[in-house]
């Protein structure tokens, strides 16, 4: 590139919509994106229960866990599915819960984030998803250097844990909470990931096969 | 292009017929339960109009602030202002870092610019890795539909293509397909030197480019390679954050009647120093290529308003018989009918504003609200002006035919001795009250469609004859 594309374009457009080359400025705001339509939130488990009901539509298993039964069903979970492997991120939650010694006290390997063949030879994934959303049944997760992005991507299953407190009713809330957070620029991660089901593809005569490029399983485990 | 060969060869071809109609009612079925199950559906249309006109009418503002976002946030960004300096840019940053092969996430931006042409001329492999593109990419063919490409094909002509290109036994389930692509791409993931997405959105206020998908492969793009490069048409842009709570449902719903997508990327900048993954270098190639032309015209000017969800193909009853081949360029359906001519130059595309009977059924599903009738007229007036302007042959022909038309159908006698004589003339091709195939030039007409014939008996006769017996009147 040179400069000059640079100024060119940003010339032609002025030009187009009839603007000295200072550029007038713009209108204060541009007309507002708009505000959730979702009324008043539900009462104690409501939101958890909406969550639910949103994942088992979209081909995702959910399981529920008060804090102390975690370590339990994590590793009976990959007991069940005979894997050798695994990885895990590494937030202050998860490792207060102890689930990563314990695997590997169990005999089980894991793998290093940085090392992407490594995790692509793993049978399972662990996260914590930073928050959820009810109604589309959406996980969404924040980079950061011990919450790396292949986790939730490259194995063939994924299992995520989310926090009941961090479920919110819809995108604008979300949206509104994530707004807050990136309003400092160096706050913004790398990557903000919203995770809705397994991979899937439609490609072959429409026909739905789940697991193409990312994921084919997706487990949910709501911890209250 | 020729639209007008094109689209024969599309409406005669039953494969691609049955294909078309499958995939264009499935997605109209899925959009139309959406829509109508999000509450306030239109409102957030119309918001979404004032958002994008917003936007485009500050594209300069917006654009340095994205510009700046995204340096803030470690990236790079460059400006092309055609097809060729975008390659060339995007051929550069992999010469610079060695990079022998590249992994593509699905973008029409890249088609736009034919960048996979590009790449292999400077000696750089090139994989499509969203499944579709993948099975289009081996056949060496276009995609037929923006989010189905590779839909004109039946699962046993991708288990032979498989089997001939990547010599792996012919299987006909979609699963085992799926798993030898998936199988395939991995390695080409894992050796990739360099990724290249497209991108949804780009947010001015963040530096953020977005991108939407079911399948992965672009996460898989925009991570695992250590270099990822987007390329993103300059309209694309968004002035804040909080748009996209907005903008993403509208267009998932719009595209596939999915609530949200599988997945979708917001992202912001090369992976941070700590980072484990994402890969350490990130470069926005911004794209003009005929864009910044398209805002002078006020009445045409929301062509860019455009979001890409495909729901106006799928709902055009020109677009579900000629399929997406048709339509000569990367873009289709009725969104490809005004943005065409106006990126390509119109004298490049001048049929392609008449191919739509202006029904307005695009209008009333697309998510910005673009007024299509409106600006189509507006460019078949361009056409037109243009036409006369420079004289061209058809043009005078058909002045002249609507003249000699006339005289005929105004003079009584004439039209008594035209009337006969083609009585006459049409015998020998006259099948049961149509004729089905004439001699040149009439055979433009009768090869796809009959034409009546001229009735042996006038109805002038016929009312006399009536009228005589007294019938009913
Ligand atoms: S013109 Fe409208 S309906 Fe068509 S692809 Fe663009 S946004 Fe969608």
């Amino acid at each position: 590139m040179t400069a000059d594309s640079r100024e060119e374009i940003l010339h032609r457009i002025r030009k187009g919509l009839g603007k000295g080359e200072g550029g007038e400025g713009k209108d204060p705001y541009p007309p507002e994106p708009g505000s959730s339509s979702a009324g008043a939130e539900p009462y104690g488990d409501g939101l958890a229960r909406v969550f639910e009901e949103s994942l088992s539509g979209i081909d995702t298993s959910v399981y529920r866990a008060g804090r102390d039964g975690v370590l339990e069903f994590v590793t009976g979970f990959i007991k069940e599915r005979g894997v050798k492997s695994f990885s895990i991120w590494e937030t202050e939650y998860l490792e207060s819960l102890g689930i990563a010694e314990s695997l590997e006290g169990g005999g089980l390997d894991i793998a290093p984030a940085e090392d992407k063949a490594g995790i692509a030879g793993t049978g399972i994934g662990i996260t914590e998803a930073d928050y959820a959303i009810a109604d589309t049944g959406s996980l969404v997760l924040l980079s950061a250097p011990g919450k790396p992005r292949g986790v939730s991507l490259i194995p063939p299953v994924h299992l995520a844990i989310v926090r009941k407190e961090n479920i919110l009713s819809d995108m604008w809330e979300l949206f509104g909470v994530l707004n807050g957070i990136y309003e400092s620029h160096d706050a913004i991660p790398a990557c903000t990931t919203f995770i809705t089901g397994p991979s899937r593809t439609a490609d072959i005569e429409l026909n739905l096969t789940l697991g193409v490029h990312g994921p084919k399983e997706l487990h949910v485990l709501i911890v209250s | 292009m020729n639209f007008e060969r094109d689209s024969a060869r599309a409406v005669g071809d039953k494969k691609l017929q049955s294909a078309l109609i499958n995939v264009t009612d499935r997605f109209r079925a899925a959009r139309k339960r959406a829509s109508d199950e999000t509450p306030g559906w239109d409102d957030l249309r119309g918001r979404a109009r004032e958002i994008k006109k917003h936007t485009i009418a500050h594209l300069d503002e917006y654009l340095l602030e994205l510009e700046r976002n995204v340096r803030k946030a470690g990236g790079r960004v460059h400006w092309a202002r055609d097809a060729e300096e975008a390659r060339n840019i995007i051929i550069d940053i992999a010469r610079r870092n060695g990079v022998k092969s590249v992994v593509k996430s699905k973008s029409m931006a890249t088609e736009e610019i034919g960048l996979n042409d590009g790449l292999e001329a400077a000696g750089i492999r090139a994989v499509e890795t969203d499944l579709g593109e993948y099975i289009i990419q081996l056949a060496g063919e276009h995609p037929s539909h923006i989010i189905a490409p590779a839909i004109h094909k039946t699962r046993h002509d991708i288990s032979e293509l498989f089997a001939e290109k990547l010599g792996v036994p012919y299987m006909s389930e979609p699963q085992e397909l799926t798993k030898v692509a998936r199988e395939r791409l991995r390695g080409e993931f894992l050796g990739a030197g360099m990724g290249v997405s497209g991108a949804n959105f780009g947010v001015a206020e963040t530096g953020t480019i977005v991108i939407v998908e079911n399948e992965g492969n672009a996460r898989l793009t925009t991570t695992v390679p250590p270099i990822h490069v987007a390329l993103m048409g300059i309209e694309k842009l968004l002035p804040r954050f909080g748009d996209l709570s907005l903008f993403l449902p509208l267009l998932v719903r719009s595209a596939t009647g999915q609530k949200t997508s599988t997945y979708i990327s917001l992202i912001t900048g090369p992976r941070r120093d700590a980072d484990k993954d994402g890969p350490r270098e990130f470069h926005l190639v911004l794209l003009d290529n005929g864009r910044s032309g398209i805002l002078a015209d006020r009445e045409t000017r929301e062509s860019l308003y455009c979001i890409r969800c495909g729901a106006c193909l799928n709902n055009c009853p020109v677009y579900r018989k000629v399929g997406g081949h048709s339509y000569g360029w990367v873009y289709s359906g009725p969104i490809g009918t005004i943005i065409n001519p106006q990126l390509m130059g119109i004298d490049r595309a001048p049929e392609l504003p008449f191919a739509s009977s202006l029904c307005g059924a695009c209008r009333d599903v697309c998510p910005v609200k673009i007024d299509f009738p409106k600006v189509l007229l507006e460019l078949r007036s361009k056409v037109v002006t243009r036409k006369e302007k420079t004289g061209q042959a058809a043009a005078i022909m058909e002045a002249l035919s609507f003249r000699f038309w006339r005289a005929v159908v105004t003079h009584r006698r004439i039209y008594e001795l035209a009337l006969r004589l083609s009585r006459h003339a049409q015998r020998p091709w006259k099948r049961g009250g149509v004729l089905r195939s004439l001699p040149y030039p009439f055979s433009r007409w009768t090869d796809e469609r009959d034409f009546p014939a001229v009735s042996e008996t006038p109805f002038r006769e016929r009312w006399r004859k009536i009228d005589r017996k007294g019938g009913p009147r």
